[in-house]
């Protein structure tokens, strides 16, 4: 049973990667911006795995996903990666305690952190004011809060949102 | 897919560990990399963790300030004392290259000897020296310091000699003074002054004129120099005047004499 689970959760990582490999940039005011599914997913795997599963499911994505889309900055995703998936995982311990809001506010918080730590170090040598680097943060986990109500919505059927 | 029920704190220990092995491999290779952004971040780690522990370096430096404090403080006990020594070693050494220019200018031969004993009392001035019958010193010999007339031998053995001081009581030399060069005895009055007895009304004397040994004596040799003079007065009904003197010998702090063979 639980080797199907396992088995399941390679299927799905591989699926969602595929995905994430195929979005297309989205620009929005100046900025051009990238959905995050992975993140998304992540969030899914915080809630129904163990939290350490978590922690190791964020770190795998977050290397390969740096293997795969940069070479300059290698392991910056698996950082903030891995400190998201230790936040998320965090989620699945209280989602019976906490309410709907303070979870969402919760899940909401752990983007801003993964986006804020990942374009802080990426943009850290560049004369980039504070203010901006915000604004991308704020896009981006708005943009990735925002599909993530839509998938919870229509193909997980609230599970997270759920009452 | 059901939601588990798990007891929050049962895993935490499990969770943080595998949380902290991922955290430090992914900054391992993140540092690794050459990247501008990531030597900044390097920096700005740095900077943070530095900031971070400065009270503990502040705390750490206190400790070792304070124990550098106590070493410096011996350090400087030891100097001081170090340099207590250095300093009478150079006035003993000013002191000997006195004694001998004193030595060579005169012709009169020599024993020097060191100090080793007061005996102060009242009315009885006196101390011992560090040489005696081996080294030629006999009783009655008279005893100098590099600026006059200091005393005489009174008691000698072997290895030492007690002498007795010019402002003992009992002391008494015949002197010459003035340019006549005229008789009279030296007594002591009190600490370093003394007066001229003899002296002739007429004989015209200066204030600072030197007193010297007339070598009327069986003890002393002519012409060693015993005290200045300070004032004189006269009275009608006395032949002699009063002469008041300063005895030219370093009474205090006594190292090395002169004793005449």
């Amino acid at each position: 049973m639980r080797n199907k689970f396992n088995i399941s959760i390679i299927f799905f990582v591989l699926i969602v990667f595929c995905i994430q490999i195929l979005l297309p940039t989205i620009t929005f005011l100046k900025f051009s911006l990238v959905p995050d599914i992975l993140i998304v997913f992540l969030t899914y795997v915080g809630i129904y795995k163990y939290r350490y599963e978590t922690v190791i499911i964020s770190f795998i994505l977050g290397l390969i996903q740096d293997f795969s889309t940069q070479n300059e900055l290698l392991g910056i995703m698996a950082f903030s990666k891995t400190i998201t998936g230790y936040g998320l995982g965090t989620l699945s311990l209280y989602i019976d305690i906490w309410s709907v809001h303070f979870r969402m506010l919760f899940i909401f918080i752990i983007f801003i952190i993964h986006f804020f730590i990942y374009n802080f170090i990426k943009m850290n040598s560049f004369a980039i004011p504070f203010a901006t680097i915000m604004e991308i943060v704020i896009l981006n986990s708005i943009l990735s809060f925002f599909i993530l109500l839509i998938i919870d919505k229509f193909i997980m059927k609230n599970s997270i949102s759920k009452k | 897919m059901p939601l588990k029920s798990r007891i929050p704190y049962s895993y935490i220990n499990k969770d943080f560990l595998v949380f902290v092995i991922a955290i430090t491999i992914s900054l391992v290779i993140l540092f690794s990399n050459k990247s501008p952004s990531v030597l900044k971040l390097k920096h700005q780690v740095i900077w943070v963790l530095g900031k971070l522990s400065s009270p503990i370096y502040w705390y750490k430096n206190l400790l070792i300030i304070k124990e550098k404090n106590k070493l410096l403080k011996d350090e400087v006990m030891r100097l001081t004392l170090l340099n207590s020594e250095m300093i009478g070693y150079h006035r003993e050494n000013i002191r000997l290259k006195k004694l001998l220019n004193f030595k060579q200018k005169d012709s009169i031969s020599y024993q020097i000897a060191r100090v080793i004993k007061y005996q102060l009392g009242v009315t009885n001035h006196s101390f011992n020296i560090d040489i005696g019958f081996l080294e030629s010193i006999e009783k009655n010999m008279p005893v100098l310091d590099e600026n006059g007339l200091l005393g005489k031998t009174i008691y000698v053995e072997d290895n030492s000699a007690m002498i007795q001081v010019i402002t003992d009581k009992n002391y008494r030399v015949s002197i010459r003074v003035g340019n006549e060069r005229v008789l009279g005895i030296f007594m002591p009055t009190h600490g370093r002054f003394g007066i001229l007895e003899g002296v002739r009304k007429t004989t015209p004397l200066l204030k600072g004129d030197i007193v010297y040994t007339s070598g009327i004596s069986e003890i002393y040799p002519p012409n060693i120099p015993v005290a200045e003079v300070i004032s004189t007065s006269q009275t009608l009904n006395d032949p002699f005047q009063t002469v008041i003197v300063k005895l030219l010998a370093e009474l205090n702090d006594l190292d090395f004499i002169f004793v005449i063979l």
